[in-house]
């Protein structure tokens, strides 16, 4: 049995304002995530993975983009319908963020310290001075900086890549939130380091139970910490499913295609990389029908990709696809591999 | 921070030696000036005798190394015109520039950030823009015509304040407004766009994540960042109100430094440019110095490199 739902975006739309009027970044999506778990969002730059966060957070860009229609639940309260002060009191307790970018994420003018006390005194009002002071110490060391009670004192600039990574780690727990949202993590960041930063949130997790939402392009790293994934292209989830499930039998064509541009151990090292061929539509170009269907390998010339939006649906038990021929996917990686074993040969 | 310090210092001291240098030939280049000094009737023999008299028919090499050896002694020499020396008559003259320009530079700079903070608080786009606009008028009228237009309408139509000359607050007003509203401007120009480029930074958002309010996150968090850039500027300009705030004090006949270089320039008195021109070089310097440590103080990120 699945633990309860926590968050539950419906029908989340995003519009931009562009010089051609407003268009959508994010079109019509809808996922849950259940409390514990790590639900991995994945999807190349400008597919709206970010964009989704930023309004579930209520931090959309003022005038230039707005939420044009859907809703946000936590725990079944609406956070769409609520003002100023009450998304405040939401932020950084139940819902709290950790930005890509450690380097411009922290102000550079304000000590390390402070800017985690600062996340404490805001939700835990009535503690001293010396109260929160004590909690951020303990909150640095937790995430694993040597020596926090003179780290405390240092300025960002002072801090390394990854000791930055983990302040904002510690600053994004200072108030035990139930989810946490991890947009692209590591990308900033040295590849050691990045393994480094993963172990500190995943012992973060297992400490507070906060469930997480990870944000990134990186399969290799969902396939590591997920135990659900969306998939997003062109501001749409494309599909849905549990981690095993996506890697083990991808029901859409461009889950396929991702999977298929990873890097493989067993590989001839003289082998080309696969690429998807074309390129990712822009928040202008967005094709009528599947947004996917211009690169589609399985689109084989019908009609129906081009003028009709595929829903997402459930292909197979917890698992949904938003492809009209889902059901061929299966097949149809199949025949293409065995071409390739023929051409090889 | 030591080592900081010291080395600024002789930076300093090296600035306003080249400053003088420059100034000390460029003025020797302008034109004889016992030949303005004698009267119209003077013959070429008493003219050749005033030379001898002031130290000029000696190779300018010469002249300029007397004239060190001189202001190392604190002696740069006297007035042409009076007599008296030049560095006293500057100095003289110092605390009335210093009067207008700190409190024009006061004035601009406080009401700059009290209406840049407003416009960032407020909500109101109309009043953002309008304000802007205002700064931006203000900063299009030359100063001496914006001078002349207060003289006109306080002094002359409504009889209010006077328009000439030093004396108690009711001579300040105008010529301190004048300057003022001129600061005024540029500030709020420059505060709202440094405040607007820290706006977009990913730091803001995550103030907005922890779910800390707008005010705190603009005073707290933009502010002391936007700062910054505003600081230099002020440095530089503060130097240059000190440096003596020529048209302003022309038009309001305010005794000031700036005034009397003016002044001194067409009447050859070199003495007294040279000695204007480093007291007020010294003052830049000084200035500036004060920039970089206040800098230092704000930017953690400078005080260590």
């Amino acid at each position: 049995m699945m633990a309860d739902v926590i968050l539950s975006v419906r029908d989340l739309t995003v519009e931009f304002q562009t010089p051609d009027g407003p268009k959508r970044a994010v079109d019509n999506i809808s996922f849950d995530v259940h409390e514990h778990e790590v639900f991995g969002v994945v999807g190349e730059s400008g597919s709206g993975k970010s964009v989704t966060m930023l309004a579930v957070m209520g931090l959309l860009p003022q005038g230039q983009a707005r939420i044009a229609g859907g809703e946000v639940k936590f725990r079944g309260k609406s956070l769409l319908d609520l003002d100023t002060e009450g998304l405040r009191a939401i932020r950084g307790k139940h819902l709290s963020m950790i930005f890509q970018d450690p380097m411009t994420s922290l102000n550079p003018v304000i000590k390390i310290g402070s800017q985690i006390a600062e996340a404490i005194g805001l939700h835990q009002k009535g503690l001293s001075r010396s109260a929160i002071r004590d909690r951020a110490v303990e909150l640095l060391g937790s995430v694993g900086v040597p020596n926090p009670g003179r780290r405390f004192d240092q300025y960002p600039h002072e801090f390394s890549g990854g000791m930055r990574q983990r302040a904002m780690i510690a600053m994004a727990i200072a108030n035990d939130p139930s989810i946490l949202i991890a947009d692209e993590p590591t990308t900033a960041l040295d590849v050691t380091i990045q393994a480094q930063v993963m172990e500190v949130l995943a012992s973060v997790r297992e400490r507070t139970g906060a469930a997480m939402i990870l944000i990134t392009h990186d399969l290799g790293l969902v396939a590591e910490t997920a135990d659900r994934v969306a998939v997003m292209y062109g501001g749409r989830v494309a599909e849905l499913a549990g981690v095993d499930e996506i890697f083990a039998e991808p029901r859409h064509p461009y889950t396929v295609g991702l999977l298929a541009s990873l890097p493989r151990l067993d590989a001839s090292s003289s082998e080309q990389l696969y690429s998807i061929p074309g390129q990712p539509p822009g928040l202008r170009g967005r094709p009528s029908g599947c947004v996917f269907n211009p690169r589609c390998g399985l689109k084989r010339g019908r009609e129906r990709c081009e003028t009709e939006v595929p829903a997402l649906r459930e292909v197979a038990p917890a698992h949904a696809a938003a492809c009209h021929f889902s059901e061929e996917v299966g097949d149809w990686v199949r025949e293409v591999a065995a071409a390739k074993r023929e051409a090889a040969l | 921070m030591l080592w900081f310090v010291t080395r600024r210092v002789l930076q300093s001291v090296l600035t306003v030696f080249g400053v003088v240098t420059a100034v000390f030939f460029l003025v020797r280049l302008s034109g004889d000036p016992a030949a303005l000094l004698m009267p119209v009737e003077a013959t070429t023999e008493d003219i050749a005798r005033l030379r001898t008299e002031l130290g000029l028919d000696q190779p300018l090499l010469v002249q300029y190394l007397k004239f060190l050896a001189n202001a190392a002694h604190g002696d740069l020499g006297q007035s042409l015109r009076n007599r008296t020396s030049a560095l006293g008559l500057v100095i003289e003259r110092l605390p009335a520039t210093l009067e207008l320009a700190l409190t024009a530079f006061v004035l601009g700079i406080a009401l700059a950030f009290a209406i840049g903070l407003l416009m960032r608080l407020s909500s109101s786009q109309k009043l953002r823009t309008t304000l802007l606009w205002a700064a931006f008028i203000r900063q299009a009228i030359p100063v001496f015509w914006f001078g002349l237009l207060l003289i006109l309408l306080f002094s002359v139509t409504l009889r209010w304040l006077p328009s000439l000359g030093r004396g108690g607050i009711a001579n300040l007003i105008l010529p301190a407004t004048t300057l003022a509203t001129y600061e005024l401007g540029l500030y709020l120009r420059l505060f709202n766009a440094a405040m607007a480029e820290e706006e977009g930074q990913d730091y803001v958002r995550t103030a907005y994540a922890k779910g800390q309010s707008r005010t705190k996150i603009v005073l707290r968090h933009m502010l002391p960042n936007a700062l910054l850039p505003l600081i230099t500027i002020a440095g530089i300009n503060l130097g240059v109100l000190l440096g003596g705030t020529v048209v302003t004090e022309t038009v309001f006949s305010w005794p000031g430094a700036g005034r009397l270089i003016v002044q001194s320039v067409s009447q050859r008195d070199y003495p007294v440019i040279v000695a204007g021109v480093l007291v007020i070089s010294v003052i830049f310097v000084f200035v500036n110095l004060m920039v970089d440590l206040i800098y230092g103080l704000l930017d953690p990120r400078v005080r260590l490199s």
